[in-house]
């Protein structure tokens, strides 16, 4: 038991499997065994800090979500029938300023939109203001809150030796140990127990999803999965009658000793988590029901339901007066369902339980990303999934500005992650296959975005700093490759490492110390891989920025 | 008293069999004045403990009787001032164990009646049973068909009509030839050619087109149609139609049936060909064509002969003596040779019905209104020389809505009576209702073949299922089918070579508006990847290959991921999906044994793999092209696939195949790029496969190939990967997780992961996992023809991991493996052919395409048949085991133990009703003598031994306090309700039977496995 990896912690391994993996895991024992430590140290939990993380399955597309709209490479001649075509107007993309703002605007000369014009009229690329990059026309609903100096969008996002599989990748990110799946819990999870809150709060991480992802999983304590917040509670048999018997029963069973074996222990910290956590949902569960609207004209419209569950509450379908008009749906059908468990349902619990409960970190996910085919240009699958992405960040803002209670909006941080990006070049189905670096966006009250002063919320997509952006092809001007060719000539090579921009939010935000910080991602804790101060990875030897100063 | 004097380690062990702890389990002693509290932690599997002690121990030790035992601890207030204490334990059995691990794991969890057979033939017995599924009967999923060409059917509704429109060009534009594909006959009527689309408008070209007149002189006829006659029995209209007869098949001028149009027509006039035909039993592809360029082909597939379908049902008569016939809609079903008799043997004893042959006229059966059509027919007959034909114009009910007879003697309320029957299911999905009147209550003799198991087989066998349909067949087959080993393996391959119906069904959006009908078709490959795969496992020697083929060559992986418009001609980059997938997830393991230049190289191989609408006839040749056969039900438009006829399936097209090749599996250059891959030579096998793999070269150059033959190099990949070490390794590690437990990582080549040398098989020390996953490597390598999965399975069941404690409840159930396990564990067979639990599968998968609202939905979205990520539901257990899916899992097993008619059973779903059921009161009062009916501890003992029979009995006694506290207690909770005062027949015992199995279920250990 005093070997401290993940396999020999477990209780139900027969002797030989334990000497065996102890051999075999021996390369992890710098790895630091979390659980056993003092929790004293940091104000994780304590200082009314709150995260809300968005997981996007599949790969996002990051060239066709942050465009690299000032590198001449980027078009028709690497993505025939997937470049987002731009505007023209002279210096559209290239001046510096904020970001054009497309839900107030109806054309890049600055038509004001009127209530009649179609939700995502705008089809062409939409500038940052960084003079370099751009944003897909389905992200235009980013643009309130990048311009009000609260969204950070940071492109060329990977970790070393980056792995292509999905599974794999989704792991590393979960995990917090690039290229180990042998790890088998969390990042936010181990944030959770440093948080010294995990075995005394019932909730402090929690996602609303289908099922509880690895980023929350552990052994040492539970955190919360619920996938219909509406539903949860038991029956009981015979239905009411018998309900507080069968609770009752339930929970007297819970501590009944029984022989080890090696699923027993999950199964009662996650029976026990239900138990203790049955009444908290009941407050939630009734809010689920409260229409949020945003509190200004949206889209040049009218107020807009912040989280739609219908058509008929998606964006400006029913007009003032009973009209219809599909044309005005913020976001594709498939972001909500009947059953009540669809994107946009879950992110409002997840806002809620932030909201109203001590839970910490709270988080959902939705999948889709995976675009080998007909992915779309500015409208089909992969613009439908963005439009999801840009209205939660627009959604979450108005609620949190508008109903906060126990978490404000200058409290928190939205983050979103995906496990890799897509390759630079289609293939032949009007589609992109996996690749490398993608983009992630960080938003919220406490995110120090674009100033109006010289400091954008673009980093990793210009043509400055200590690892730019090199735009063109391959080979130009002396051999050097253009950004978009960094990897075998069609993957985007990492200028920042995930776990810079988590281990940020994490220390400087949720309140982590630089000691902790390195439990929680062993990364920290070497510092050849330059996740705090940027350089070249000792691991592959490519150069990183390291920390972004983004919160 | 002083603990010194205790020797606490101290354990006799009574057993031999089984691997046991390392360590036995602690004891500790607390003394309180004068009573002295021994405790110990659970051992597994324990039977019974017991308490020994002695005073000396040279005199060694003897059951101790100065105390009461309590789980997990003893009390004694015996004074004496020195005394040692050993603690015994009795263990499970291992017969017992392995019986429990078997049904766990080679099957969908234990039933009742499984527990006491393999009792009696022993765990080994019952696990070769299921290694050899082939002997093992299935009547579940077998549905008895008689084909027959006896029965021609209604001449009238079968004639088929073939419409086409397209353009006449050419020099031989107005010749119309009429020819089979081969030696047969056909009749033809009504043949028309117009100018125009509309095959109803305008004159017709053709003379002597309903072949009412001798076919001279406008017809002429070549030798190999020369026995062509008119006839005058079978006609669409008027008085006769042409029997086409061949002798040779046909292709045009000089071997046709031919006229030539007068005058002649337009050079490029748009013209729409029209004919009726019907099918013989000896029919071949019939062709009408103009001849020219400009042709319009038509013909049909050869219809599904007559086929009949024998049902029964048992079950219990109520007071009323009338027989109902029902339909679910409009439709027409032809129905003879219905039979009912006392007792439980089907057409055993006399024929309480009248007239149950119809061959006196219709007499004594009555019919409604929604029935008026129906009668009694000559031309159609199972046995004797007619028929019931049930034309029904709406669906119906029962009494005063139905076909029925009544005033049947000698039917006695309470009494067992078997139904049977012989028809011609309803070509749409309706289903057949048969009973006897009555409430409907449980018992009730019904029988809605159509409705249930064998339904919906022959629903997915005819194409007319959909996804919805397919979940709840297998459902059913994995609540009840006795092949538990196939269902098992087929859900582990349908998992692992995962393919999502809503991408199938997204794909053929492009071709069919028609929703249902994307469902159906996006359903049907599904259903042909799972049929083949289940023939597959049927046969001794079936191989990984085989299974690897079935699903390479299914639409719907094709689709999946996207080879279906992967292009590797010209200057199009080959789509990557399949080739990494089929490296990562299907063969080798991530990492193990490629990179991306492999992928690359590989992905070229599938470039031209696509599906398509082929031919009737030709379906399962992937070079030929897309159908021009035209249905009979035009539907968007004349040029519309979706009014073509034929099948969906694999074609391959070498104008789409690429040609740029190298080596896969090659160690490649640095200076490669994707576009430019540079080989250097083989992959080699690395050091820790050891013998006989170790260092063997594993590249595989695919030889240049062109045209058609390029469909060679998909199957050179298939052959290559299937048997590659790595790829034996993957899937016995695979393999392992699904039987054994969890913790096999997954293997790989990458020397500086600890998984390279966890699997490291050169090492002596290596785990017992490691080495299990070697035996079953050398099982597979070892076999002929290599490859074989039994082999494999049986050293995985032989595997001391497998068969003692070391596998046993080690795993968590997946929703599938709950749901279907909550109905099992309380299924026992009726005498009547009943069963104490059962399910109608829908209430497990739902009643919709995205099963929204279904128990499995809710329980972690496992959508069966329609995942979205390529890596298949998880076999971990922490991937499904969250607070929120536990609530759906308690919620469901509450619902499912609730009577019918509680209000809250249906819990929301989106069925009609909960076909959940079950009775543990019928099932306790089977298994159980009456006198212990009222005994709490008797009853929770027995259901404590159907629920968790791998515990023991000595590890569920707070269980067992619990359900006997529960039995005792009303249901609000609080008040004393002695279970020994209730009435056995009375709803409060019920109640309470009912709601202390689902507290029992809704526990921990119910979630293993």
């Amino acid at each position: 038991m005093s070997s401290p990896n993940i396999y020999t912690r477990r209780s139900f391994l027969t002797q030989s499997f334990k000497t065996s993996l102890g051999i075999a895991l021996a390369s992890l024992t710098d790895v630091p065994l979390v659980v056993k430590r003092a929790l004293a140290d940091g104000t994780i939990g304590l200082n009314g800090k709150k995260l809300l993380f968005i997981w996007l399955r599949g790969a996002n597309d990051g060239i066709n979500s942050l465009i690299p709209a000032g590198d001449s490479a980027y078009g028709l001649g690497i993505r025939p029938s997937l470049a987002v075509p731009m505007d023209t107007p002279a210096g559209f993309y290239t001046t510096p300023g904020a970001c054009f703002d497309a839900t107030q605007f109806a054309d890049a000369f600055g038509t004001p939109r009127a209530a009649s014009d179609a939700t995502y009229s705008y089809a062409k690329a939409i500038p940052t203001g960084n003079g370099f990059a751009a944003l897909h026309p389905s992200l235009k609903f980013l643009a309130p809150g990048y311009n009000a100096g609260h969204l950070s969008l940071i492109h060329r996002v990977g970790y070393p030796k980056q792995s292509r599989s999905h599974f794999d990748s989704q792991n590393y990110w979960e995990n917090g140990t690039p290229n180990n799946n042998l790890i088998k819990d969390g990042i936010f999870y181990r944030a959770m127990v440093e948080s010294g809150l995990a075995t005394t709060n019932p909730l402090t991480g929690v996602t609303i999803q289908s099922a509880l992802p690895l980023i929350l999983r552990g052994d040492q304590a539970a955190m919360t999965n619920i996938s219909n917040v509406s539903r949860y509670a038991l029956l009981g048999v015979p239905g009411v009658a018998g309900l507080d018997k069968s609770e009752n029963a339930l929970r007297g069973a819970q501590d009944f000793l029984f022989a080890p074996k090696q699923s027993r222990e999950l199964l009662k910290l996650q029976y026990a988590n239900l138990l203790n956590t049955l009444p908290l949902f009941e407050q939630i569960a009734a809010l689920m029901n409260v229409n949020y609207v945003d509190n200004a004209n949206t889209d040049g419209d009218f107020p807009y339901t912040l989280f739609p569950n219908s058509n008929a509450t998606n964006g400006g379908y029913v007009r003032p007066g009973g009209g219809t008009d599909a044309t005005k749906y913020v976001v594709d059908t498939g972001a909500y369902n009947a059953a009540g468990t669809g994107f946009l349902q879950n992110l409002k619990a997840a806002a809620l339980v932030l909201n109203k409960t001590d839970a910490i970190i709270a988080g959902t996910e939705f999948g889709g990303f995976d675009t080998h085919s007909n992915q779309g240009t500015t409208s089909g699958s992969h613009p439908n999934l963005l439009r999801r992405v840009g209205w939660a960040f627009y959604a979450l803002r108005k609620y949190f500005l508008q109903n906060a209670d126990r978490a404000t909006w200058d409290n928190l941080v939205i983050v979103t992650l995906s496990e890799f990006g897509r390759a630079t070049i289609e293939n032949s189905d009007s589609g992109t296959d996996h690749a490398e670096a993608s983009v992630m966006c960080v938003g919220g009250g406490g995110v120090r975005g674009w100033n109006g002063l010289g400091r954008t919320g673009v980093f990793g997509c210009d043509s400055g700093g200590s690892v730019p952006w090199i735009p063109g092809p391959a080979d130009q001007g002396g051999g050097v490759n253009g950004s978009l060719f960094g990897v075998g000539k069609v993957y985007l090579k990492r200028a920042i490492d995930y776990r810079s921009v988590l281990g940020e939010v994490l220390r400087d935000h949720l309140g982590a110390t630089q000691g902790q910080l390195a439990r929680i991602i062993p990364g920290y804790a070497n510092p050849g891989e330059k996740l705090l101060s940027g350089g070249t990875s000792s691991v592959d030897g490519v150069p990183i920025l390291g920390e972004l100063n983004l919160v | 008293m002083k603990a010194r004097h205790c020797l606490l380690p101290a354990v006799l062990f009574a057993f031999t069999a089984l691997a046991q702890p390392d360590v036995p389990p602690p004891l500790s002693l607390t003394v309180s004045n004068q009573t002295k509290v021994l405790r110990w932690s659970p051992y597994p599997h324990a039977e019974a403990y017991q308490l020994l002690s002695a005073t000396n121990l040279a005199q060694g030790f003897a059951p101790d009787g100065s105390g009461t035992l309590a789980p997990f601890a003893w009390a004694t207030t015996n004074t004496r001032p020195e005394q040692f204490y050993r603690l015994g334990v009795t263990p499970l059995g291992s017969n017992a164990l392995l019986a429990a691990q078997a049904l766990n794991r080679l099957a969908y969890g234990p039933t009742p009646d499984e527990l006491e057979r393999i009792a009696v033939i022993g765990p080994d017995a019952w696990i070769e049973e299921q290694l050899a599924p082939e002997n093992l009967p299935d009547t579940l999923d077998a549905y008895t068909t008689v084909v027959t060409n006896a029965v021609p059917g209604d001449p009238a509704t079968n004639w088929l009509r073939v419409v086409a429109t397209g353009l006449a060009t050419g020099t031989s534009r107005s010749n119309v030839y009429v020819y089979l594909s081969g030696v047969g006959e056909v009749y033809l009527d009504d043949l028309k050619l117009v100018s125009g689309t509309s095959p109803d408008a305008g004159t017709n070209l053709l003379v002597n087109g309903g072949f009412e007149a001798p076919l001279t002189p406008a017809w002429s006829l070549s030798p190999n149609v020369a026995g062509s006659t008119l006839s005058t029995q079978v006609s669409f209209s008027g008085q006769a139609s042409l029997r086409l007869s061949s002798t040779a098949p046909g292709s045009g001028e000089g071997s046709a049936l031919k006229q030539v149009v007068a005058p002649v027509l337009t050079n490029n006039e748009v013209v729409t060909l029209s004919f009726y035909y019907l099918p013989t039993t000896n029919s071949r592809l019939l062709t009408v064509r103009l001849g020219g360029s400009g042709t319009i082909s038509s013909g049909s597939d050869l219809p599904q002969p007559p086929a009949w379908v024998y049902a029964q049902a048992t079950g219990i008569a109520t007071a009323a003596n009338t027989l109902y016939l029902y339909p679910s809609g409009a439709g027409v079903a032809y129905l003879d040779e219905i039979k009912l008799v006392a007792g439980s043997q089907a057409g055993v004893g006399v024929n309480l019905l009248a007239n149950g042959g119809f061959e006196t006229g219709r007499s004594p059966w009555q019919v409604s209104a929604d029935f008026a059509n129906s009668a009694v027919v000559s031309n159609v007959a199972f046995a004797g020389n007619a028929c019931f034909n049930i034309v029904a114009s709406g669906g119906g009910s029962g009494n005063g809505d139905s076909i029925y007879q009544t005033g049947i003697p000698g039917v006695v309320s309470g009494n067992v009576y078997t139904v049977s029957y012989w028809y011609v299911p309803f070509t749409k999905s309706r289903s057949l209702t048969v009973r006897l009147s009555g409430s409907g209550t449980a018992g009730l003799l019904t029988s809605t073949p159509d409705a249930g198991m064998p339904g919906l087989r022959r629903r997915l066998d005819t194409r007319n299922g959909q996804l919805h349909h397919l979940r709840a067949w297998h459902l059913q087959n994995a609540v009840g089918a006795r092949r538990q080993l196939v269902e098992v393996l087929l859900q582990f391959l349908e998992n692992h070579f995962v393919t999502e119906h809503d991408k199938s069904r997204n794909y053929l959006s492009a071709y069919y508006t028609d929703g249902t009908m994307q469902d159906v078709l996006s359903a049907d490959w599904e259903f042909r990847e799972n049929a083949a795969w289940r023939a597959a496992l049927l046969r001794t020697d079936c191989t990984f290959y085989d299974l690897l083929k079935t699903s390479a060559q299914s639409p719907a992986m094709i689709v999946y991921l996207d080879t279906v418009n992967s292009r590797g001609d010209a200057r199009n980059i080959a789509n990557e999906n399949y080739a990494r997938e089929l490296f990562e997830l299907f063969c080798l393991g991530v990492d193990n044994g490629y990179d991306q230049f492999d992928i690359v190289a590989q992905s070229r191989a599938w470039t031209g793999w696509t599906v398509d609408l082929l031919p009737p006839g030709q379906a399962g040749d992937p070079f030929a092209v897309r159908s021009t056969v035209y249905g009979s039900n035009p539907g968007n438009g004349y040029n519309s696939v979706s009014n073509l006829v034929g099948t969906w399936n694999f074609r391959f097209r070498s104008d789409r195949h690429g040609t740029n090749r190298a080596p896969l599996l090659s160690v490649w250059s640095t200076n490669s790029t994707s576009t430019n891959l540079i080989p250097l030579g083989p992959k080699l096998v690395p050091a820790r496969f050891g013998p006989p793999w170790a260092g063997t070269p594993y590249q595989l150059a695919i030889p240049g190939r062109t045209g058609t033959n390029g469909i060679q190099d998909g199957y050179d990949v298939l052959r290559h990967l299937a048997n590659l070490p790595m790829t034996m390794e993957y899937l016995s590690v695979k393999l392992c997780r699904l039987f054994v437990h969890e913790d096999f990582p997954n293997p790989t080549t990458r020397p500086e992961l600890p998984e390279y040398a966890f699997y490291d098989y050169t090492n002596p020390n290596r785990s017992a996992e490691a080495e299990l996953v070697h035996q079953c490597m050398l099982a597979w390598w070892n076999s002929n023809p290599r490859g074989q999965i039994r082999p494999v399975l049986r050293t995985i069941f032989n595997s001391e991991l497998f068969r003692t404690r070391a596998g046993v409840s080690q795993k968590v159930k997946t929703p599938l493996e709950f749901s279907a396990s909550v109905l099992r564990a309380l299924r026992s067979t009726n005498s009547d052919g009943t069963f104490t639990a059962s399910t109608d599968g829908y209430s497990i998968t739902g009643t919709s395409r995205d099963g929204s609202k279904a128990p499995l939905t809710r329980m972690g979205n496992m959508v069966l048949f329609d995942r979205d990520a390529p890596d298949g539901y998880p076999e971990v257990g922490a991937s499904w085991i969250s607070a929120g899916t536990l609530a759906e899992r308690c919620r469901f097993v509450q619902a499912a133990l609730m009577s019918a008619t509680d209000t809250n059973k249906n819990d929301g779903m989106n069925t009609s009703a909960n076909g959940n059921l079950t009775d543990p009161v019928a099932l306790l009062k089977k298994k159980l003598p009456s006198a212990s009916w009222s005994n709490a501890s008797s009853v929770a003992t027995y259901f404590l031994g159907i629920l968790f029979p791998a515990e023991g009995m000595g590890n569920l006694a707070q269980y067992q306090q619990a359900a006997v506290a529960f039995l005792n207690t009303a249901d609000n909770g609080s008040t004393s309700s002695p279970f020994s005062l209730l009435g056995t027949t009375t709803a409060a015992y019920d109640t309470r039977v009912r709601g202390m199995v689902a507290m029992l279920m809704t526990q921990q250990r119910f979630q293993e496995q």
